[in-house]
């Protein structure tokens, strides 16, 4: 079957299914318990319960869902995503401020990650049966096991408290302005604990295990065995051969990855306040600002629905036979 | 010289000293140091720099205290004090207001403050009707302008509230507001909601939302210039991330009001950990106790409720929970306040009495020593009381089931629920205000409020009571009001004061003049705050040496003293 029509046919496939998540994801976040009057009320709000009826009337919270529904899909489509209801801006805005902060924070993770968790996983692969394999894998295990709520306080813990020599949270500590070098030195400090972290905790582990898998697999091909037979040199064995082949479950991977990057990290991000989109969704979980929330789930939704797409593609170019 | 006489110089200069050092630490210590900046943590979102419009949450109204001035202003033991207006009269009738502005204030962009700001800013209060800031001061019917610094306020009746409305402690929704920038402008989207400009001791600096707002000092300041450069205000979501910045030493102080963010215990310990961190306990007003649901059983009975009363061994949970550091309610209201009546006071706990009154009641004791099955709603902020109270009452024989939710659930539920449904709960714990004027306690208790009355509680001699205290401006008179009504309720016991939901205050010790210290000082008012890390203010050189001066001319004339005496005396000899 023709490449074209197959990503044609992918492409529309999208739609409906971008269709049905919207929708899910708005009535989903609408029908749970709360509102965000409650909220908006503030400590008033406690002892005046008149006026948190007020709000709710005045942004419809009471109105029935289908009608909130239509409403916001209409809107969708002149690019107005709705106003966060605590911040009173649009939510489109509140959004794609704190996308450059997660971004500075994630971009270098997954750069580090795969960096260093590529190369131990290439050494453990190498001699993956070996005592100092078995042991960075259980150490590596011991790491992805441990809950990011966990090994991120530990670690603010030692070099935060304890040692002093790296920032408890925030993204910069820049009050006053500076210069700009100045500003990213800072910004970049205050990611090491962050980055730390996930790349630990979550990340390396993951790459650690696949491509020490992969390239020990590989390794044990016929195609490899006759290689070595023939006396083909090591490195050159293992940079053309070996090594290309195992990237592919490893592309995926990272591929996945950076598609759900963006809200991955809420757990981090809250932890050491850093003021990126993934605390941002877990502020408006708080405070049921379900305009930023829906905002957010759906961004999210568009970006693994394209590295999904880009995938099958990708897929399909290498191998004829996964064209359907 | 020979040696006796220097022995004696020697001699006269060890009694001389002493006498002259404590001049030197009259000078040099407690000297307010200029410069510095001072980071506190913030544990809620601010969504906005105009309090007027917006003052929820909390931290809008806290952020605004440094960037705006209201007319007056309230210290930490809840006293009005002057601020823009410098003093005021108050007609006879208690229903004209009039208020003499300071002359020297002036806007943070130059332009000077008068009496045609404050009346601009109330003329808008009374458009924003809806808004909170109309309702707070709903019996204010107009605001004059009698010349440049004077406005009147006329109101419909007296108002023993208003003064301490206007100071609005918790809200800050009496902000004054430039004309020069507000007048003819669309209030919603007028850009100073975002860079505001006000008359207070800070100016607005940079807001990185999320992050941090930056305040710098306002050199024009009409108090006089504030000590510290900076003034930084850093948003935190989570609890443990604030505990390690604590820790850590990067922030100067938490202040997590209206149920601070940071646990009672956490305070504590940290305080207690910290050598350069010190803990001052605010009681505020906030009261947690247990309301009862007085409609249906078992608590339309008064025995059973005075039964909890007696069961509860409420000293005990409470300092099991704060670590020591609080105690259990005693009154009826706001512990140490001026309306509080000191004579009425919960009973001790007497588990007898507690069993003797449930019996009488008509609930004894089944073959499993149960005499009823409840359900106890809890708040989350004070979860782990709540499973202690639910432990004591087992002692008495209630079997408690402890439901603990957020707060949004609470209030479609319970408060909400009620309304709709008389059986939806049977006594919960509550949270909430209840001060600073006693006049707010009518929120709690007054019949058809409720939303801070979810008990149903009606009693027509405490709503007169409040009718008349809140008419009347003697303190005295209402006073006695007011101590009336506590010993209503203390029969009635339709509520169980829990205890009070004290602000744990932490400070760095280099930091000084902050306004819970000072009573001078109003709510929040940071322009007095310097640290002991700053830099002295350049001083006249004689003040600096003059204790030099004076300890050298003292020596002199002590060694010239004891020398000519000597010399007198082997001159006599001779």
């Amino acid at each position: 079957m023709h490449l074209a029509l197959y990503v044609i046919k992918r492409l529309l496939l999208a739609v409906p299914t971008f269709f049905f998540i919207i929708i899910l994801i708005f009535v989903m976040i609408r029908v749970a318990p709360g509102d965000p009057a409650v909220f908006l009320a503030g400590s008033r709000g406690e002892v005046d319960l008149e006026l948190v009826e007020k709000i709710r009337a005045k942004y419809g919270f009471d109105r029935p869902i289908y009608e909130q529904l239509v409403i916001y899909f209409g809107n969708i489509f002149s690019g107005d995503f709705g106003d966060s209801f605590i911040e009173n801006r649009p939510a489109l805005i509140v959004v794609m401020e704190r996308l450059p902060a997660t971004l500075v924070l994630i971009l270098p993770t997954l750069i580090v990650s795969i960096v260093f968790g590529i190369a131990i996983g290439i050494y453990v692969g190498r001699g993956y049966f070996s005592k100092k394999g078995q042991i960075i894998l259980g150490v590596s295990h011991l790491l992805f096991s441990t809950p990011l709520i966990v090994l991120g306080p530990i670690l603010m813990l030692i070099f935060g408290i304890y040692l002093r020599i790296f920032p408890t949270s925030g993204m910069t500590t820049m009050y006053t302005g500076g210069t700009t070098l100045v500003y990213i030195l800072n910004v970049l400090y205050h990611t090491f604990l962050p980055l730390l972290t996930i790349s630990l905790g979550f990340y390396i582990p993951q790459l650690i295990q696949i491509s020490a898998a992969t390239i020990a697999e590989v390794e044990r091909q016929d195609f490899v065995v006759t290689y070595r037979a023939i006396g083909l040199d090591e490195r050159r064995l293992f940079n053309r051969h070996v090594f290309k082949n195992s990237l592919f479950p490893i592309v995926t991977l990272a591929g996945v990855w950076i598609s759900y990057a963006v809200t991955g990290a809420v757990f981090t991000e809250t932890i050491f306040g850093w003021p990126g989109i993934g605390r941002l969704m877990y502020e408006s979980i708080l405070t049921r600002d379900y305009n930023v929330l829906t905002l957010i789930f759906i961004l999210t939704a568009i970006n693994v629905e394209v590295v999904m797409i880009i995938i099958d593609v990708l897929y399909a170019i290498i191998d004829p036979r996964v064209r359907y | 010289m020979n040696l006796n006489r220097i022995k004696i110089a020697a001699i006269a200069l060890c009694v001389t000293l002493p006498l002259i050092m404590p001049l030197f630490q009259l000078t040099h210590a407690q000297q307010p140091r200029y410069g510095g900046t001072f980071v506190r943590t913030e544990g809620y979102k601010i969504t906005s720099l105009n309090s007027l419009m917006v003052p929820s949450p909390g931290s809008n109204a806290r952020a605004c205290r440094a960037i705006y001035d209201n007319l007056v202003t309230m210290n930490v033991n809840f006293e009005v004090l002057p601020s823009l207006a410098e003093e005021w009269d108050i007609s006879d009738d208690g229903t004209v207001y009039t208020f003499k502005l300071v002359k020297n204030a002036s806007w943070h962009d130059g332009q000077p403050f008068t009496a045609k700001d404050v009346k601009f800013t109330y003329d808008m209060i009374f458009e924003l009707d809806d808004y909170y800031a109309r309702t707070l001061i709903s019996l204010v019917e107009e605001v004059k302008m009698i010349d440049d610094y004077t406005i009147e306020m006329v109101l419909s009746s007296p108002d023993a509230t208003f003064l301490t409305n206007l100071a609005d402690l918790y809200s800050n929704s009496q902000i004054i507001l430039p004309e020069h920038l507000w007048n003819g402008t669309d209030y919603e989207t007028n850009p100073h909601n975002e860079s505001p400009i006000g008359t207070g001791p800070f100016k607005f600096s940079e807001w990185v939302r999320g992050s941090f707002l930056t305040l710098e000092a306002n050199e024009n300041y009409w108090r006089g210039k504030p000590y510290l450069d900076t003034y930084v205000i850093r948003e935190f979501t989570d609890v443990s991330t604030i505990v390690a910045a604590l820790a850590a030493g990067e922030v100067d102080h938490d202040f997590s009001a209206e149920a601070s963010v940071v646990p009672p215990t956490e305070s504590t310990r940290l305080a207690n950990q910290n050598d350069d961190l010190e803990l001052f306990l605010w009681p505020g007003t906030r009261i947690y106790h247990i309301q009862f649901n007085m409609r249906v059983a078992p608590f339309n009975d008064t025995r059973v409720r005075q039964a909890i009363a007696y069961a509860l061994d409420r000293d005990r949970i409470v300092d099991i929970v704060t670590d020591g550091s609080q105690e259990a309610s005693k009154h009826m209201y706001i512990e140490d306040h001026w309306a509080t009546n000191p004579d009425v006071v919960y009973p001790d706990v007497d588990l007898e009495e507690a069993k003797r009154l449930l019996d009488e009641a008509g609930y004894p004791e089944g073959t499993d020593g149960v005499r009823m099955k409840l359900q106890f709603i809890g708040v989350q902020s004070v979860t782990s009381e709540c499973e202690l109270i639910v432990q004591d009452l087992t002692k008495v024989g209630i079997d408690a089931e402890l439901i603990v939710n957020e707060w949004s659930w609470y209030v479609e539920n319970i408060i909400e629920g009620v309304l709709q449904d008389p059986y939806a709960f049977t006594f919960a714990m509550r949270g909430g205000s209840h001060g600073p004027d006693p006049g707010k306690f009518e929120d709690y208790l007054g019949t058809g409020r409720t939303s801070g009355n979810m008990m149903n509680y009606s009693n027509a001699d405490v709503d007169n009571l409040f009718a008349m205290g809140k008419d009347t401006a003697d303190p005295e008179v209402r006073k006695d009001y007011y101590y009336q009504i506590q010993e209503i309720i203390y029969d009635d016991m339709p509520r169980l004061n829990w205890r009070m939901g004290t602000e744990y205050l932490l400070y760095k010790t280099e930091w000084h003049g902050l306004w819970f210290l000072n009573s001078d000082l109003g709510y929040q008012d940071m322009s007095k705050v310097w640290s002991e890390k700053g830099e002295l203010p350049a001083t006249p050189w004689i003040e600096v040496y003059l204790p030099y001066i004076i300890a050298a001319v003292v020596i002199v004339v002590a060694i010239a003293g004891i020398y000519s005496y000597t010399r007198y005396r082997s001159k006599g000899r001779n």
